[in-house]
């Protein structure tokens, strides 16, 4: 294959200071031959021999569906302008303040050849950082300039005080958690930070912010408990809810190393139908995941186990319906408790969704999973990316995508590492808890 | 459908297409675009090759095949109108 040329997409709203950016990537002395395609006639005169200007000609392949929605008139810039592919290093597009990034960047995906010569480096995001708080409430195509951006240019800092820009900031990460946010003033930054990037890169699939992976659990509390010969009783007194999903599992000792591997194990039980059990049931600890029924008025429940060590892990906080663990001699306390409620409380209609899951996917399921997906939520999912272990594959499997049109690559062996699955999704109206759900019952 | 599947060849076979679509219509000047389409929409076929000529107006034909199964036949038929071009097999 031949090398392929870089292609950087820069979007945001008039006046955001795209046109800043460009007079910098043109002018300073990086050595690299830039071509230009441009959408709007520039608030700044660019003078360059291999700028062109476009017409926003959205072209849809197929009537309606938006994943084969493309760019015409770049398909034929493109065309033209790989004809004299020695005359320039890399391809920049300014796109105009209204344009949705998403047909810019599926032009680079639909045609195999263009992908074989081509590759979208990054989609780059200037935000006025002083005018664009009402456009994040009404304007779709600012926030869809920022869930597709890998790189997002907060601009005219100069202009905003500090603790503005912090909220600022951690809404726009709300939005898209994947791209890197650089606070500028006259959209001053280095250029590798906007050239150099590699968003869309799959061997970068797997770099994902750890800090975004926050693990989502259909648990809230776990702890581990010493149980005495002869069981021992749940009891309640509170019914906030009609029913609690609860899980008991056999561990070695209590420590966070044994309730850690407990909740991986909690985590697929979590997945599995629920045993719906009337008070006065009986509980054990052989995998079952019981849906405990709250009636109303104090109501117990039978642990029939061995003297043992047992993790239990419940859907709500005990507290919220005064859960107690009752032996012979009294209330049992939890030796070592953790809390699993996550804070992902973003009230956006555009958001990410990152999930975390060691162990292997069954290759079926996950095929399947995503496919439904991406049929009933592929319009509203922008960008998405990860890694996935698939059951008997020494490999990774890297993936990336862009609404339906998915990019997979094999990531290598897993070698030593520990084999796990890495999600990112940003989109629009993503229930985190259901993608979470759905996504364990792939589980091996 | 394997969504994750790979194929190879596709660039090759891309090129291929678009060198026989350019000769079926020598007399039309214009940049062509082949895309294989994997789209997961209710109703859409697991694969169509979406051939276009973006003129102005742009002509398209579409091919219900994975782009590395097209023949030179099926490039020739699709452009001679003879099989449905717009409507799903």
């Amino acid at each position: 294959m031949t090398e392929r040329t870089p292609v950087t997409v820069l979007t945001g709203f008039l006046g955001a200071g795209k046109t800043t950016l460009l007079n910098r990537v043109l002018t300073e002395q990086h050595g690299q031959r830039i071509a230009v395609i441009e959408n709007e006639f520039g608030e700044v005169g660019i003078d360059h021999e291999l700028v062109i200007n476009a017409e926003e000609e959205i072209f849809e392949m197929n009537n309606g569906c938006i994943c084969c929605t493309v760019r015409g008139d770049l398909i034929r810039i493109l065309g033209s302008l790989m004809k004299r592919r020695d005359q320039f290093d890399r391809i920049l597009i300014e796109t105009t303040g209204m344009a949705d990034p998403g047909p810019v960047v599926q032009t680079f995906f639909v045609d195999e050849d263009m992908k074989e010569r081509l590759f979208v480096d990054a989609v780059v995001t200037l935000v006025d950082a002083k005018h664009v708080w009402q456009r994040l409430d009404d304007s779709d195509e600012v926030k869809e300039q920022i869930a597709f951006a890998d790189v997002i240019l907060l601009n005219k800092c100069d202009l905003v005080p500090a603790s503005e820009l912090d909220k600022l900031e951690a809404r726009i990460k709300g939005m898209n958690g994947m791209a890197k946010v650089h606070r500028t003033v006259n959209a001053e930054v280095p250029l590798e930070a906007v050239l150099e990037v590699g968003g869309f890169n799959l061997d970068h699939a797997m770099e994902v912010d750890p800090k975004f992976l926050e693990p989502e659990y259909p648990f809230e509390w776990g702890g581990i408990f010493e149980i005495p010969a002869g069981g021992a009783s749940f009891t309640a007194t509170e019914d906030p809810d009609p029913s609690m999903k609860l899980v008991l599992i056999p561990v070695e000792k209590a420590d966070a190393e044994n309730l850690a591997d407990a909740r991986e194990k909690a985590l697929r039980i979590f997945s599995h139908e629920a045993v719906e059990t009337q008070p006065d049931g009986i509980l054990t600890a052989d995998g079952e995941l019981y849906e405990l029924i709250l009636p109303g008025g104090d109501i117990a429940w039978k642990v029939s186990v061995e003297a043992g060590t047992y993790a239990v892990f419940t859907e709500h906080y005990p507290e919220e319906l005064n859960l107690e663990l009752i032996g012979n001699t009294g209330v049992i306390t939890a030796s070592i408790a953790a809390s699993y409620k996550p804070d992902h409380e973003h009230d956006e209609e555009v958001s990410s969704v990152g999930i975390e899951q060691a162990g292997d996917c069954d290759g079926e399921k996950l095929n399947r999973w995503i496919s439904k997906l991406l049929q009933e939520k592929g319009t509203d999912i922008f960008r998405m990316k990860g890694v996935f272990s698939v059951k008997g594959d020494p490999n990774r499997t890297i993936f990336q995508g862009v609404h339906m049109l998915l990019d997979s690559q094999d990531g290598g062996p897993w070698g030593e590492r520990p084999r796990k699955n890495s999600l990112v999704f940003i989109g629009r109206d993503l229930d985190r808890e259901a993608l979470n759900a759905s996504f364990r019952k792939c589980l091996a | 459908m394997n969504i994750f599947s790979v194929i190879d060849g596709k660039a090759q076979a891309t090129r291929a297409v678009k060198r026989w679509a350019a000769e079926c219509r020598p007399e039309v000047d214009a940049i062509v675009n082949v895309a294989e389409l994997r789209c997961h929409e209710e109703g859409c076929p697991d694969f169509e090759t979406v051939v276009t000529w973006m003129s102005s107006p742009p002509f398209v034909v579409k091919i219900f095949k994975p782009i590395n199964q097209i023949t030179r036949v099926d490039v020739d038929t699709a452009c001679s109108g003879t099989t449905p071009t717009t409507n799903e097999p």
